[in-house]
């Protein structure tokens, strides 16, 4: 069923727009190009921007939208957990002990397979080749919430991915039906066991709140009748399937329309109401600006996008040809999330770390990729910094430039202790749990992100109603810093120059290396006192070194250690969790 | 036969007006409560205990001895392994500390809790739950946030307000009492360039012309918070040695560091931690028997730990989760997202028993429970208990007390 035509409101809207984004004259310059870069993409380098204000606002715009290489060379992956991937491991061939090995098996490949391929969309981000569609597809990853711990199945996220990044600018209305079809999506909500008998309205309800309406235009009735709908929508190999006879062809009342609907129908309705074009606009554009849209501004742009057949590129044309785009409310002013954080300083100070590491930090940061922590996504802005992370981003900033060892940080934290203590949780023999129940620790011991969790579970699910949890020594909490010890073993070491970096701009003086760094290393403008504060620790650590100022850079031994540890203090201030 | 009627009031420590939460009960007398905070041993500490995703209640506090309860669980049942409360409801076979600090009246149980046009959302119910007002976040702070603003004014204190483990729960959301959070105490702290750090000045004052606080204020409060806070939590950790032995998990681990805060002393007022998992849409029985064992392993751990020290016996602890769960299963062997549930109440000053009324299985409303007690008595009593005021100031309005102290 294709939704009602586009009234002619939408071509009236297209063009108001631009004419008011002429009469706002603002100016195109370096801070707006970078600040457009840093939103739409991942950080900015310096040439970029450069590039970026040559080409004028609407050209570059353009570029952002539509000049993509997209992911350049794709991803194979494959399945594990059946089909293909499983020639070797037949089950029916083998005695019992031996499958627990080979299930075992197989989860440490399917999680091995999605940390490789979250090296791979880190590695897309960092590229910058197509970044607007990569910061779209981590938007989309967010906003249709579907995670590995529940899903198990690192072929389906990895296919639902590629569908978010296939559908980033396009047709929301297809981006919805699609993922009501998508394999992980529907185990992740439960609408494979959606019958008709019982309906399940997990999926169901989130469409109404989460994915199109916003919480507050629906009711509980809603829900019950569009699950009703949903029924039969479910998955088989990995691919969608519908089973008729699961399906309740009975009359549905959704939102005063009443028929035998079945989920199209629903998402028509959806789309037709008001509320949709609202809730998914207003969610785009806050992400975007890091501010809530006012009112009127939400409801501009909500009938914009409803109007426009729900089109994305052409709603982020109009925002970021939007003067309000750049006002000083939205400018260097949103907090970066893990992501933006962890991809953007690599980008800017052109750290060349493996991608898995760079995703390793991004977990800890509270952002683990194909793992969000609820159907709701990522929640963004003040909930991403807390005082526990806001350590934490300092801590992994200075090691990402060499400032300090993965060992430092592991040491402070007694992680590597907890580690090995930890290591010997891992081990015990699990009873299988019940059916349909496969625990965490079935799916994903072996990933290092889920394996304190993985742990957790060892005691409940081998307990199952009569033992008693075993005894064991009171231990650390381990988990966000496990992948940590797995990148040590990488050995990696950054092959950052500062000195170098900072000599090519022309510093000589404290004041004018401070004033280089900043540049380098912030994505925000920041104030006196902080360039002063950072301008006391450098000149207090030339000075222990015995050298006078504006002879620093000419003493690269010395120079480089100071250099890296004023760019780790700085990378732990609030001004460097801005963009 | 088994009963099929809500029975047992007089098991059910009342107050004289009755609780229900419906109609505007009367208030206990005030002069109790103003009595027993004079006490020494009086609460200091409370500790939220969060479950995450929706418990189901039925399956946490159960009715067994309803037919009803019978008639719509199948795959979730619990029968004869219950741990009896009394002839019409028992707990969760794997509830074992807790069933037997029940016994000993030392864990009060709510029963019924909820509020008025419950939510079934997680997230819109969970900011209900947080700020203790029917508008979530639009109507401001969390009420812990509430809380402190109405006991210390503007005194704030890094180290009052605590998270353990990951995302910080909106309750405790506040821009003047903002909570400091950690997940493992060692490593809590800035490696390498400590020194450096804290000697940021973060423009304590905020914007001088009054306007609206920026991101970039709001980030130099965290990292004075850190700042005032990293020192004393990572001494109080060294310092601790607990008196029993937890379990290995991490939610344990998280009550664990918890107690050390307790034991520490030093100025910690609301510690929070979180159990997640209990989202049972589909193949709930084994998940939610692996839940509970947790939550009942870690949980009797730390109440036998703070009994054997004097703070430790200052403490009251709430748990309680966003909603119950649907009464009839789904087809799924699961239960969709409900109502009202149980919440438990702990701690040394605790008088054990059974508050509040079991919700009817008969009575429903759209398939759900009916609220018999309003959460915001619970948080009442504990915000009373603990800190001394009238907890209208922190929560705008009054509700019936608990007397449950």
């Amino acid at each position: 069923m294709k939704r009602l035509a586009p009234s002619a409101l939408a071509a009236a809207l297209a063009l108001v727009p631009v004419a008011a984004a002429q009469q706002g004259g603002f100016v195109w310059d370096a801070a707006a190009a970078e600040h457009l870069l840093n939103r739409a993409g991942f950080g900015a380098r310096p040439a970029e921007i450069e590039a970026a204000v040559a080409m004028g606002r609407e050209a570059f715009v353009e570029h952002l939208l539509t000049g993509g290489t997209g992911r350049g060379e794709p991803y194979y992956a494959s399945d594990h957990m059946r089909g293909a991937g499983l020639s070797m491991l037949r089950m029916d061939e083998v005695d019992t002990q031996s499958k627990k090995e080979l299930r075992r098996l197989r989860r440490v490949r399917d999680g091995r397979q999605l940390r490789d391929f979250a090296a791979y969309w880190i590695e897309r981000m960092l590229s910058g080749e197509d970044p607007l569609r990569e910061k779209l597809t981590l938007f989309w990853h967010s906003h249709f919430a579907t995670s590995q711990r529940d899903v198990k199945n690192s072929f389906e996220m990895i296919r639902q991915n590629e569908l978010l990044h296939e559908h980033a600018l396009a047709s929301f209305e297809d981006l919805v039906r699609s993922i009501a079809r998508d394999p992980a999506m529907l185990e992740y909500l439960d609408n494979d066991d959606n019958r008709k008998e019982h309906p399940n309205e997990n999926f169901a309800r989130e469409l109404m709140e989460l994915f199109t309406l916003g919480e507050g235009n629906y009711t509980e009735e809603d829900v019950k009748e569009a699950a009703r709908a949903f029924t039969g929508w479910t998955d088989g190999k990995s691919s969608f399937r519908f089973k008729e006879n699961n399906h309740d062809e009975g009359e549905k009342v959704v939102l005063g329309v009443t028929g035998n609907l079945d989920g199209d129908d629903v998402i028509d309705i959806l789309l037709d109401r008001e509320a949709c074009g609202l809730h998914v606009a207003s969610k785009l554009i806050t992400y975007f600006e890091g501010v809530e849209p006012d009112p009127d501004r939400a409801g501009f742009y909500g009938e914009f996008f409803a109007a426009n057949d729900y089109d994305v590129e052409l709603l982020l044309r109009r925002l970021f040809n939007d003067p309000a785009f750049y006002r000083d409310e939205v400018v260097g002013t949103r907090i970066a999330g893990p992501v933006d954080f962890v991809v953007g300083t690599a980008r800017r100070l052109g750290i060349r770390a493996p991608a898995r590491l760079l995703n390793a930090c991004i977990g800890i940061l509270g952002q683990k990729l194909f793992e969000p922590p609820s159907v709701k996504g990522w929640d963004e802005g003040e909930a991403w910094i807390n005082t526990s992370s806001l350590m934490h981003r300092g801590n992994l900033a200075g090691m990402l430039i060499g400032a300090i060892a993965i060992d430092d940080i592991l040491a402070a934290g007694d992680h590597e202790v907890a580690m090995e203590i930890g290591a010997g949780m891992m081990a015990p023999e699990k009873i299988e749990p019940p059916a349909e129940s496969v625990s965490m620790s079935e799916a994903s011991a072996d990933s290092p992100e889920a394996a304190d969790a993985a742990a957790d579970e060892v005691a409940p699910q081998d307990g199952s109603m009569m033992a008693a949890a075993p005894p064991a020594r009171p231990r650390p909490r381990l988990g966000d810093f496990r992948p940590l010890k797995d990148a040590r073993a990488m050995e990696w070491e950054p092959r950052l120059n500062l000195t170098a970096r900072i000599h090519r701009l022309g510093a000589e003086k404290d004041g004018e290396i401070v004033r280089a760094l900043v540049d380098e290393l912030f994505a925000i403008e920041i104030d006196a006192d902080t360039r002063k504060y950072l301008r006391e620790i450098l000149a207090a650590e030339r000075k222990a070194a015995g050298i006078k100022n504006g002879k620093l850079l000419g003493h690269p031994d010395e120079s480089e250690p100071i250099l890296r540890k004023l760019a780790h203090v700085a990378l732990s201030l609030p001004e460097a969790q801005l963009h | 036969m088994k009963q099929r009627s809500k029975n047992g009031l007089d098991r059910r420590r009342f107050l004289a007006a009755g609780l229900s939460a419906v109609g505007g009960a009367a208030l206990m007398p005030r002069l109790s409560y103003a009595s027993r905070l004079a006490r020494a041993d009086a609460p200091a500490t409370l500790v939220l205990v969060q479950l995450s995703g929706g418990n189901d209640g039925l399956s946490t506090v159960v009715p067994y001895g309803d037919d009803l309860y019978a008639e719509n669980r199948r795959s979730t049942r619990l029968a004869d392994e219950v741990l009896r409360l009394d002839d019409y409801r028992g707990l969760h076979p794997n509830l074992r500390g807790l069933h037997g600090r029940f016994q000993d009246g030392k864990l009060a149980i709510v029963e019924g809790v909820g509020y008025p046009n419950p939510n079934r959302s997680h997230f819109k119910s969970f900011e209900i739950w947080h700020t203790a007002h029917r508008l979530g976040r639009a109507s401001g702070e969390g009420w812990v946030g509430k809380t402190c603003e109405a006991a210390f004014g503007d005194e704030a204190d890094a180290r009052r307000v605590v998270h353990i483990g990951g995302s910080v729960p909106y309750s405790l959301y506040s821009t003047k009492h903002a909570p400091s959070s950690f997940s493992v105490p060692a490593g809590y702290r800035w490696v390498g360039n400590e020194d450096d750090v804290v000697a940021y000045d973060e423009r304590k004052e905020g914007p001088a012309d009054g306007s609206q606080r920026s991101s970039l204020d709001y980030l130099r409060g965290v990292l004075r918070d850190a700042r005032e806070s990293s020192a004393a939590i990572r001494a109080a950790a060294a310092r601790y040695h607990p008196a029993v032995e937890y379990p290995a998990d991490s939610f344990a681990h998280d009550l664990r560091a918890a107690a050390a805060l307790i034991q520490g002393e030093i100025g910690s007022r609301v510690i929070s931690v979180e159990l997640g998992g209990f989202d049972t849409h589909s193949g709930q029985r084994g998940r939610h028997d692996g839940l509970m064992s947790r939550l009942d392993g870690a949980l009797s751990a730390f109440l036998a730990d703070l009994e054997a020290s004097e703070v430790g016996r200052r403490t009251l602890v709430l748990v309680f989760s966003e909603f119950g769960r649907r009464v009839a299963e789904n087809a799924s062997n699961g239960t969709d997202h409900g109502t009202a549930g149980p919440m438990f109440v702990a701690g040394a000053a605790v008088r054990g028993g059974l508050y509040g009324e079991h919700p009817s299985l008969a009575e429903l409303d759209r398939g759900d429970l009916i609220h018999t007690t309003d959460f915001r008595s619970v948080y009442a009593t504990a915000i009373e208990t603990c800190f001394g005021i009238e907890h209208e100031e922190a929560l705008g309005a009054k509700y019936p007390l608990l007397e449950l102290v």
